[in-house]
């Protein structure tokens, strides 16, 4: 009985502790994501380019987040350029205009206009000091776009030799070990119309 | 093993299905995701199969009414499923002490701009007793302690995970046969 007893004083001190009070959570929802830029513009040949376009989640109590890695970043014509956590990489085209817009599960923006510059023309060298004699030396190209902006070439162009000279790639830098004489060329945007060469001579 | 054997010998000796429900009231204390605190009531539905004086097997189900924001502005009632294994004794007076323990998963609707539900799973630990009336019908009157684990809120950059005790006192009675 005394077990009873205790048990049921037990009980009804624990439906006590059991009415306890309501206290809401701050409720945080996102109400819209977006796109930080209008409108932003690259240079068709540029590697890549960071930092130009960022997106913001914005919250029900008017707080911010940046969402730059966590969004999918969609390109209407990828041949402009694609962009990954907000990393801009040019496409295959020369120039151009292609819409972005993010989305994240059932969320979505509307677009922004981005702007591949177009390369008009261009001119390549060998940097070798003027020395003409066999070794390895870098390549470089000088394109003028349409804004007369004048710049390194870094990307959307192939080279390539008349001789065995071997023709790489390292740390961004395109360079060609010469060991006779070579006629060098380089093609961009994979047209064979827009093109240069120039003869290299070791004397 | 041998605990085992007894175990399911035991729970097969004068083993009934039963069936019943109780009301409780809770109180539900987050200690993860946010300092909220919900006091709310609940009917559950028991199922089981088992001896009053030794084990037994229930399946629960609980509506949980809900009426503090924690997820949302509109959060629906809970909605779980349980399963415990209870050990009671008889101490041949006119009630039966009872442990059980076990685990449960349940869901709630919230109003989220990603996310329109929510899952959480539970683990179950209640003491009471059980006074019996008659061979086909007791009362029961419990604490039922419960840890759960809500899903992840997506805010996209932040994933926030919600957790809480609860604790519930209840009483009902059930019908065997």
């Amino acid at each position: 009985m005394t077990l009873l007893k205790n048990s049921i004083i037990s009980i009804i001190s624990l439906l006590f502790i059991s009415c306890g009070s309501n206290t809401d959570a701050d409720i945080v929802d996102i109400q819209k994501i977006v796109i930080d830029q209008q409108e932003v513009s690259i240079y068709s040949t540029d590697r890549e380019t960071t930092n130009l376009l960022t997106a913001t989640a914005i919250f029900n109590d008017n707080s911010t987040k940046d969402i730059t890695d966590f969004v999918t970043w969609n390109s209407s014509d990828t041949t402009i350029a694609t962009v990954i956590k907000g990393t801009i990489y040019p496409g295959t085209s020369n120039g151009g205009d292609s819409n972005i817009t993010i989305s994240y599960q059932s969320l979505s923006t509307p677009s922004i206009l981005l702007h591949s510059k177009k390369l008009l023309d261009f001119n390549i060298s060998i940097l070798d000091n003027d020395i003409n004699s066999t070794g390895i030396y870098p390549l470089q190209a000088l394109g003028n776009f349409e804004d007369n902006i004048t710049k390194e070439i870094e990307t959307n162009i192939f080279w390539s030799s008349s001789s065995d000279a071997e023709i790489t790639i390292d740390d961004n830098i395109t360079s060609i070990e010469i060991i006779e004489d070579t006629n060098i060329t380089a093609t961009l945007f994979s047209d064979e119309n827009f093109t240069q060469e120039i003869l290299y001579k070791v004397e | 093993m041998l605990s085992l054997l007894l175990l399911f010998t035991s729970l097969y000796a004068q083993s009934t299905l039963y069936f019943g429900t109780n009301y409780g009231i809770i109180d539900e204390k987050f200690v993860k995701g946010t300092d909220a605190r919900s006091s709310s009531q609940a009917l559950t539905l028991n199922f089981g199969y088992g001896d009053i004086n030794a084990y037994a097997v229930n399946l629960s189900v609980d509506i949980i009414d809900n009426t503090t924001k924690i997820f949302s502005e509109n959060d629906s009632k809970k909605y779980a499923l349980n399963i415990a294994l209870i050990k009671a004794f008889n101490f041949h007076t006119f009630f039966n002490p009872f442990f059980k323990a076990g685990f449960g998963s349940g869901t709630l609707k919230i109003d989220r701009t990603l996310q329109n539900r929510i899952s959480y799973g539970s683990l179950n630990l209640g003491t009471g007793f059980f006074i019996p009336i008659n061979n086909y019908f007791d009362l029961e009157l419990g604490y039922k302690y419960s840890y759960l684990s809500y899903e992840r809120i997506d805010n996209i950059a932040d994933k926030i995970s919600y957790k809480s005790h609860q604790n519930r006192t209840y009483f009902g009675f059930n019908i065997r046969y």
